[in-house]
């Protein structure tokens, strides 16, 4: 995100940081003879956009990622272990558990799913045997139109 | 706002350096003054400005169909679609701010799908679900109901993913589609979020292994996080500035609630749309399968209007912008609005200008009544 703009690369962050903020509060006309009863609400903007501009780098750089990544493996450990532990708890019960209940759910999920395609094929079935229907009495009038010609035709 | 009254402080006059404290301290007391006043309208906060009421319900979900007493000038209707992390009243939050509004005023009639929140036995509900069944039976009443064999529908943000999805598998029941700030091309990392979920940092399969259905605590501290000066800072500077203006406070709650009020994810939709949506961007490259079918942008032929936000750090343009290239649609139009991803909903300027351009767009290309 750095567009180049600050000339300090390599210096440490605060210091990249204040020359920004200065640089930018000079763009603002917030040099000593141009202050003016607004100044303290420049001085915050200049501040916030600043402070957001290397808040939004740090969160993009490798060093903030990896801790970010280290936090999170850390958290699913624990609720991991957690979840463990109050599984075995309840089978301690007789209570049924979050994995009893996942099992019931996919369960009913599966069985939806096959009736919903016992259904779906049914209805195939069904508009498959109308649509024969509906084309055997249409062309009823030009197979009685036949029918005096013999068997044979229709067949 | 009133200016402040003229001081008549003896101290300043003996003391003019005293004038630089008295008017802050002035400031100070006129906003200590507002406090009760703040606390009320932070209890009686209203959102959902429209009264609506549930014409559908299927689980979690209902469809809300909204009333209005302005007479209907097009048979065509609009279906909302709203992402699956926050609560679908953002877009009718207040009654100056509600892009519901704007359509009804219009002669629109409009629906908005409320997806509800989902328990820890729909952790297993997935894009199929959402897409294939949910919206499926939500259009399908829509158009039953308005006798319309094509209806059209308003997606926003991963409601306008999901959208752009459901129109690719059903392209004969979409009249036109409206996207707003929504993403189907993941290719670029302009936004944060897309570099923390990266699976390089971030497992999704893990996480949704682990918790089920995703955290609301979570999503809200990312969204947070991803402008930590705005959002924890900046934001309550600007609150202290203005907190004697009632209206400005009215608005401050009423988009506080909202941004506080987020929902779960189903896991498995949550899991399927950030490894295959923003780890594998596969949307866009017609790669995505939903249910066993594929998802072919190409497929869509009906009239677009892709409105994506200038400033926006959720949903950069970049990441909606290349979605009139991918449809097959000949009529397709984006309007790139100076604003940010919640300022496209409920921003003044947005109502001024955005929002009566897009109900001129949609009105050209609906059924008029009668």
């Amino acid at each position: 995100m750095n567009d180049g703009s600050t000339s300090t690369m390599g210096s440490d962050p605060f210091t990249r940081f204040w020359t920004d903020m200065m640089g930018q509060m000079a763009t603002v006309g917030l040099t000593p003879p141009a202050m003016n009863p607004d100044m303290a609400d420049q001085m915050r903007k200049a501040f916030f956009s600043v402070l957001s501009k290397h808040a939004e780098e740090f969160m993009r750089s490798e060093q903030f990622l990896a801790a970010m990544k280290q936090s999170l493996d850390n958290a699913l450990v624990f609720k991991q272990q957690m979840n463990q532990f109050m599984q075995q708890n309840l089978k301690a019960f007789n209570m049924p558990t979050s994995n009893d209940s996942d099992h019931v759910a996919l369960l009913v999920r599966g069985m939806e799913e096959r009736v919903m395609e016992k259904l779906e094929d049914m209805e195939s079935r069904m508009e498959r045997l109308e649509a024969g229907r509906n084309g055997q009495s249409k062309s009823a009038p030009a197979k009685a139109a036949t029918a005096g010609k013999g068997r044979k035709g229709r067949r | 706002m009133a200016t402040a009254p003229e001081t008549h402080n003896p101290w300043a006059a003996a003391m003019p350096g005293m004038d630089m404290f008295a008017q802050p301290m002035q400031d100070f007391m006129r906003k200590m003054w507002a406090v009760p006043n703040i606390m009320q309208t932070a209890q009686q906060v209203r959102v959902g400005a429209t009264p609506s009421r549930a014409v559908y319900r299927e689980d979690a979900l209902r469809l809300l169909r909204y009333e209005s007493d302005v007479e209907k000038t097009y048979e065509t209707p609009l279906l909302v679609v709203f992402a699956l992390v926050n609560r679908p009243y953002i877009l009718d939050l207040r009654p100056q701010k509600s892009v519901v509004r704007q359509f009804l005023n219009r002669g629109f009639d409009v629906y908005n799908i409320d997806w509800g929140v989902p328990a820890d036995g729909d952790r297993f509900l997935g894009l199929e679900d959402y897409v294939g069944r949910y919206m499926d039976h939500v259009v399908d009443h829509v158009r039953e109901r308005s006798g319309c064999d094509k209806i059209n529908i308003l997606g926003y943000c991963m409601g306008g993913s999901m959208s752009a999805m459901y129109t690719a598998l059903n392209p004969e029941k979409v009249r036109n589609l409206m996207l707003l700030a929504a993403p189907v091309d993941w290719s670029t990392h302009d936004s944060l979020l897309g570099v923390w979920c990266d699976e390089k940092y971030f497992d999704v399969d893990k996480v949704i292994e682990v918790y089920g259905n995703m955290p609301a605590e979570w999503l809200q501290n990312s969204f947070l996080l991803l402008k930590p000066v705005q959002n924890l800072l900046e934001k309550y500077f600007n609150f202290y500035d203005k907190m004697d203006d009632q209206k400005f406070v009215e608005d401050f709650m009423a988009m506080e609630t909202w941004l506080n009020d987020n929902i779960p994810v189903a896991g498995e939709t949550f899991r399927q749309f950030v490894k295959y949506c923003f780890q594998q961007n596969q949307l866009i490259q017609g790669k995505l399968e939903i249910g066993n079918e594929r998802v072919d942008l190409g497929r869509i032929t009906c009239p677009i209007l892709n409105l994506t936000a200038q400033h926006d750090h959720l949903v950069p343009c970049g990441q909606s912008m290349p979605f009139n290239d991918a449809v097959g649609s000949k009529d397709r139009k984006i309007i790139n609005f100076p604003a940010g991803h919640i300022g496209m909903a409920v921003g003044s300027r947005a109502h001024r200008e955005l929002w009566p351009q897009a109900c001129d767009w949609l009105g050209e290309r609906s059924d008029e009544l009668g």
